[in-house]
């Protein structure tokens, strides 16, 4: 009897101090815009008064924080703001202006503590101008940025499909290919309200996303696609699609021509391999113990032969034994040979193609290395040689490098569906001095173990065969 | 009093104790909280705390994660990128993946008033580097943004190796020249 007396006491106590330790640390709530997911913060109670971190403010605004503890003065900046608190003063200074504090900041187990209210403060004082706070709610809100392409839609008319998106700003779109299978569209910069995927008439499947070089639209379009037609008006971006033979001959879309890879005459004549690393580069360590450098070459030997048995094109190495060379004489050996196509071969086993897969890489339809865009210079008065800048002389071919890429990656995704393949664009030094489409590609060697199972038929040699085959197709304008 | 009332009073006496108990400490500890601050243990030398965001890998992706940590800095703009890098260096304290070769160090940094900070490392991050382009990518991705998040008017950064610009890190990327801060989302 006794003993239940006390359980009962001891229950209703921890009861009661749950309940209030409940109410003096009842969280803030963070909502970011979407995708991000919402955050609590907990503030502590001092005085009767919530307190939050400075650590959390400086967190959740991206603000940078500086804490001097000898003068006991800590300062937040945001952007070209900046807020400067003293523990223990109920006075801060915001830019150079002086505010009253409710309470003054509060040094609580070496962190620097501000009431509650300073959420609040720092939006009316305008230090943050992306956020709001709810007083009432505890809440903060993060508002969404203001997008520049917006409201994306696809419309079928008769034989035309169109894709529209409304522009907040003068921007200019960049075509980067428009092929009979695929149209690809940059605007350099912009960011989108909201990622779309969408399908219909003339488009089997096409996607508008933010990509690092800003927003992107790709159609990959029906077999029979004709024509294209781009107009940008000031604030509005149409993109027209159409297998109307009638509307390309009387010019009102522009016709849809296959990806140029080769020469002039568009036949591929020289396709320069370049396997990785070599001599005391040794490239990744790869599952097993073997060097990345072997494997290329394996690798770049069995696309030599794939290359030279279908397309009966001359195909050079830029090395063909374990030596070093650098990566400036890799791209040498590609524009001495005057090469159509350029394929630098790598391995890896780590990130998203631990278990297998490729990544594929080529420079960005965007500007030079260093951010400058500089123009080719010409020799002659009259139709003399072109002169590009070493470091930017693939610009001159990035957008058909892109389609090479792309049309490389979607074959790997159609032959191995459960790997990861990615396309993506980087600063790959080896492609930016190569004067003609260049493509890197990353194979992932195959796994070992049970999740080799599930990956039949994945294989350097069957890799390599994929990739002769694409090229191959893209040699013929044949595609698909 | 008989001996139901004594239990009542035992029992109504403790839980006064009990909670009274509860309440005063919760009490004690906000006052001393409020009153009696407690310094972190720093070094003599310290000049301030920065809090930092420091980005590492993502075990199985090609992704980065950011760390807010507090970082222990001097006055001088130099003294605080070295901090922030060094700590950068340290490793990271949740189970993300650390980036940099064994044995890397920051021998020194330099601030341009045009926004460029140049970053000269020791020889261990270019000949230590084993690793493919996503590790690559990543290790330089961690470096500019480490820049561009927590330096404010840093627009570019340029990584030298013993006071000379490299052609590259680990064979794919090239990082002879500044490399814009928003080019490594």
């Amino acid at each position: 009897m006794k003993r239940s007396w006390i359980l009962a006491v001891a229950a209703l106590a921890i009861v009661i101090r749950v309940a209030v330790a409940a109410q003096d640390a009842a969280p803030i709530l963070i909502l970011y815009p979407d995708p991000a997911p919402p955050e609590r913060i907990r503030p502590i109670l001092l005085e009767g008064t919530r307190y939050v971190s400075t650590s959390d403010v400086a967190r959740v605004f991206r603000g940078t924080k500086y804490w001097r503890p000898e003068l006991r003065k800590l300062s937040l900046r945001f952007g070209d703001h900046s807020i400067r608190f003293t523990v223990d003063a109920p006075v801060v200074v915001v830019d150079d202006t002086a505010r009253n504090l409710v309470q003054p900041p509060r040094l609580v187990q070496g962190s620097v503590y501000v009431p509650e209210s300073v959420l609040g403060g720092l939006i009316d004082w305008g230090l943050v101008s992306n956020a709001s706070w709810d007083d009432a709610a505890r809440e903060v809100r993060f508002r969404s940025p203001v997008h520049t392409v917006r409201q994306a839609q696809l419309w079928v008319r008769g034989r035309v499909t169109e894709v529209s998106a409304t522009l907040l700003k003068s921007l200019s779109p960049r075509l980067i290919y428009a092929t009979p299978n695929e149209i690809r569209l940059l605007f350099d910069g912009g960011t989108l309200d909201s990622a779309r995927v969408f399908s219909g008439g003339a488009v089997a499947n096409g996607i508008i996303q933010e990509t690092p070089d800003g927003v992107e639209i790709r159609l990959v379009l029906v077999p029979g696609a004709q024509g294209y037609s781009l107009s940008v008006g000031s604030n509005r971006l149409r993109l027209a699609v159409t297998d109307d033979q009638d509307l390309v001959q009387q010019g009102i879309f522009s016709k849809l021509d296959p990806i140029a890879v080769g020469g002039a005459d568009g036949k591929l004549r020289t396709i320069v391999i370049d396997p990785g690393h070599g001599g005391r580069d040794l490239g990744a360590s790869l599952p097993g113990g073997g060097a990345e450098k072997d494997a290329t070459l394996d690798f770049a030997r069995a696309l030599r032969s794939e290359l030279q048995d279908r397309l009966g094109a001359r195909v050079i190495l830029t090395r063909d034994g374990d030596q070093d060379v650098s990566i400036q004489r890799r791209s040498e050996i590609a524009n001495e040979w005057g090469a159509d196509l350029f394929l630098s071969i790598h391995f890896d086993a780590e990130g998203s193609i631990h278990s297998g897969g490729v990544r594929v890489y080529t420079l960005p339809a965007t500007s030079a290395p260093g951010g400058t865009e500089r123009l080719p210079l010409t020799l002659g008065a009259e139709g003399g040689a072109e002169l590009h800048p070493w470091e930017s002389a693939q610009s001159q071919s990035a957008g058909t490098s892109m389609a090479v890429g792309q049309a490389l990656a979607d074959a790997l995704s159609k032959n191995y569906p459960q790997s990861s393949i990615t396309f993506r664009t980087g600063r790959l030094g080896v492609l930016e001095p190569v004067a003609c489409p260049a493509v890197l590609l990353e194979c992932a060697p195959p796994p070992r173990g049970a999740e080799a199972m599930s990956l039949q038929g994945y294989s350097s040699g069957q890799i390599a065969k994929v990739v002769a085959a694409t090229i191959q197709d893209l040699a013929r304008g044949m595609h698909s | 009093m008989n001996r139901l009332q004594r239990r009542w009073a035992i029992a109504i006496a403790g839980s006064a104790v009990v909670i009274g108990g509860f309440f005063g400490l919760a009490h004690v500890r906000t006052r001393q909280a409020g009153e009696t601050p407690r310094l972190l243990p720093l070094a003599a030398e310290l000049e301030g705390i920065k809090g930092a965001y420091l980005y590492y890998g993502v075990a199985g992706a090609d992704s980065l994660v950011a760390e807010y940590r507090d970082v222990v800095v001097k006055d001088r703009p130099a003294d605080q990128v070295r901090a922030i890098y060094r700590e950068l260096l340290a490793g990271p304290t949740k189970p993300h993946v650390a980036l940099f070769p064994d044995g890397t160090d920051l021998l020194e940094a330099y601030w341009t008033d045009k926004g460029t900070l140049y970053l000269d490392w020791n020889k261990s991050l270019t000949q230590g580097f084993r690793g493919g382009s996503a590790r690559e990518r990543a290790l330089i991705a961690s470096i500019v943004r480490t820049a561009g998040d927590n330096l404010p008017g840093v627009d570019r950064v340029m990584i030298l190796v013993e006071g000379q610009p490299v052609e590259t890190i680990g064979g794919h990327f090239d990082v002879l020249s500044p490399l814009n801060v928003r080019d490594w989302p």
